[in-house]
């Protein structure tokens, strides 16, 4: 490409640059939105090397070490089964990224083109697309995801998915509306005006504008998701295998004994929920302010 | 194929020295206070490499008249309910969606009012440029590049090659009219419709655009349809003029003629709200009283009579017909030889268009009564504000 050609126009910056990167520097001017990328690297970090950084195997214990309180040889303690707590719940951060991840990006794929076709067609399509939408946004959530994993059985997996079908018509929505003002928008007519085609248009000039608003949404879906987990996990449908530690279900084998002293068994997951979570919707609200050309300059 | 092809093509393809030929062409809008007769029954001819101006006030039609010969109007709400365009041998309207959407760019362009907003904010200069050409031409993307270079260069941006990886924003208004330009005119289209190009620009930059506009269209052997509210904006650039109100055309003629010779009220109107400076001395600027009317009832009669100072009776029951000035003269649609066309029953002498208003023995009780009323719906209007 032309790139390889005109080598020498690369090293010379101009004044500013893309839109991409101007967001980037406003970004980083964020303190909020900085703290939040902070937290959600360490727990991307702690999720990648759970098995180099937990001191403990997540799944041994010895029952006569059970509730042992946050000491030195246990940061945060033990559980009821005697297990270190503290290397649990690096373990767990693998399965909360893991169906953060995997939702979204089903939900968000899926909404993607369930909400450009709906959008870009109009007309008909559109507004039954969109009741369609509208039914499955006034299901309780909860509900529905509970549903689902009933049907489907217990696991991560059927975690994801069922709180992927519950972001699809979120991102469908998002999607349509921003396209239905992008279709209005001058530089499409004037891309029609040239005889681009309308793949094209769709391609290149609606939709690379139209993500903004997605990946703000995004970026606090994957909160959500992490709560979900949670929640489904606390609720008995986290995964089956003891081997494969959860949030939520941390909370669930604990609880009982909450009142017993020892309410850190519960209170360690819990703030690593809060945590991530709280990563996630700050660097989201970051990433809104960022991207709004309204608030450039 | 460049640039000087395509004015060959142009050239050679023409029918019977018709370029465009437009006729009876009406537009409706749908809205939520009715059905908004937007362009209501305009014909007219263009002939090749000819230059002409469209002139009126918002909403009088010109945009969308543009817009319909392009079927670019806004879906589902706007429809053209009749009439007919021919260019160059096809019937615009009854063409497939495949044909119409190759002859966009490549035989009919446009260039937009607000250069801020006609590019993609998140899309390069060069990409934007390039997309012109592959639209229509199986081309690499290097050859692409190419092309986009020259035409860059054409436009007079300096340092083409380097703005190429430029984001729009890095442009200020008037080089992103010149990208526009350069966009429209890449294949060589036969026809550029230019739709208030220098509204939004600095009165510094205008004249250079229209000067480019004119410059660049003579190079490709573009002809043009200049589209402004500002009739100082075509006086020096086209050589016919067509004065639009309420969707339909009320006067044409040669800029020469129109100018020295304006035989319809709005068109005196217009000139007289105009500062001139051909004529020396001073002259007030006189405002055309009142509102347009009403596009979705529009009054019987002629559309213009409400704020007329030479209405009569005849202009509140009966609609102008636009017919020679001259009685019984042939009638010349486009080109140089143009004739002078009005749709006026009441036609102003060239002492009362210099004057601006009738002479003393010439307002009739209607006028004096419609005056009155433009005058107090202009009051009401000021003090709802």
């Amino acid at each position: 490409m032309a790139q390889i050609a005109l080598p020498q126009v690369i090293e010379e910056p101009v004044r500013g640059s893309s839109l991409w990167r101007d967001a980037a520097a406003r970004l980083v001017r964020n303190p909020a939105a900085m703290v939040g990328l902070f937290l959600i690297l360490a727990f991307v970090f702690v999720a990648v090397f759970a098995p180099i950084v937990a001191p403990y195997s997540p799944t041994e214990g010895t029952i006569l070490q059970r509730f042992k309180p946050p000491s030195p040889t246990h940061l945060l303690g033990t559980d009821l089964q005697g297990r270190d707590i503290l290397s649990r719940i690096l373990w767990g951060a693998r399965s909360s990224l893991w169906v953060a991840i995997l939702s979204v990006s089903i939900g968000l794929t899926l909404g993607l083109v369930y909400g450009s076709i709906s959008g870009f067609l109009g007309g008909w399509a559109d507004f039954w697309m969109m009741r369609l939408v509208d039914v499955m946004l006034s299901l309780p959530g909860l509900l529905l995801t509970i549903t689902i994993v009933i049907f489907l059985g217990p696991g991560l997996n059927t975690i994801a998915f069922a709180i992927a079908v519950e972001n699809v018509p979120v991102f469908s929505r998002l999607v349509r509306s921003s396209i239905l003002a992008l279709k209005e928008t001058d530089f499409v007519l004037a891309a029609r005006s040239i005889g681009a085609r309308g793949r094209r248009i769709l391609v290149s000039h609606i939709m690379p504008n139209a993500l903004t608003p997605v990946i703000v949404q995004a970026t606090l879906a994957l909160a959500t998701a992490i709560v979900d987990a949670a929640g489904l996990g606390y609720l008995g449908f986290g995964p089956q295998d003891p081997a494969t530690p959860e949030w939520g279900t941390m909370l669930t084998d604990t609880q009982r004994y909450l009142t017993s002293g020892a309410a850190f068994t519960a209170l360690f997951p819990g703030i690593a929920i809060i945590l991530s979570v709280l990563g996630f919707n700050l660097l989201g609200d970051g990433l809104r302010e960022a991207l709004d050309p309204r608030l450039k300059r | 194929m460049t640039v000087t092809e395509g004015r060959a093509e142009a050239a050679s393809r023409t029918d019977g020295d018709v370029l465009l030929r437009v006729r009876d062409l009406a537009v409706e809008f749908a809205s939520s206070s009715g059905r908004v007769h937007a362009v209501n029954g305009v014909s007219f001819d263009l002939q090749p490499h000819e230059l002409l101006g469209v002139v009126g006030e918002s909403g009088c039609g010109k945009s969308v008249t543009s817009l319909a010969i392009l079927r670019l109007l806004p879906k589902p709400s706007g429809r053209v309910t009749d009439g007919q365009v021919d260019f160059d041998g096809r019937d615009l309207l009854r063409l497939d969606d495949d044909a119409m959407r190759d002859l966009r760019g490549r035989e009919v362009a446009m260039i937009f009012q607000d250069p801020m907003t006609s590019l993609n904010p998140v899309i390069t200069i060069g990409e934007q440029l390039a997309e012109v050409v592959q639209a229509h031409q199986k081309v690499d993307r290097r050859e692409a590049e190419r092309r986009a270079v020259e035409m860059l260069e054409l436009v007079g941006i300096p340092n083409a090659k380097r703005r190429l990886r430029d984001y729009p924003h890095q442009f200020s208004g008037g080089m992103r009219q010149r990208v526009m330009i350069a966009m429209a005119l890449a294949l060589g289209p036969k026809l550029l419709i230019a739709d208030e190009p220098t509204t939004a620009l600095d009165v510094t930059i205008q004249a250079q655009i229209l000067e480019l506009i004119q410059r660049v269209a003579h190079e490709t052997g573009a002809a043009v349809m200049l589209i402004t509210h500002d009739l100082g904006v075509v006086a020096g650039m086209t050589q016919r003029i067509q004065v639009m109100y309420a969707g339909r055309i009320v006067e044409t003629a040669t800029t020469a003629e129109l100018f020295a010779h304006p035989r319809h009220p709005y068109t005196v109107g217009l000139l007289r709200s105009i500062p001139r400076l051909d004529e020396g001395g001073s002259h007030e600027l006189i405002p055309i009283e009142g509102l347009p009317p009403d596009l979705t009832r529009l009054p019987k009669g002629c559309p213009f009579a409400p704020r007329c100072a030479w209405a009569i009776e005849r202009c509140l029951e009966e609609d102008p017909p636009l017919d020679p000035v001259r009685a019984g003269e042939a009638e010349v649609l486009a080109g140089p030889q143009a004739t002078h066309r009005a749709a006026c029953w009441n036609q102003p002498t060239d002492e009362e268009a210099r004057a601006g208003t009738p002479a003393d023995g010439r307002i009739s009780a209607v006028a004096a009564a419609a005056r009155a009323r433009a005058t107090e719906a202009a009051a009401l209007l000021a003090g709802d504000r």
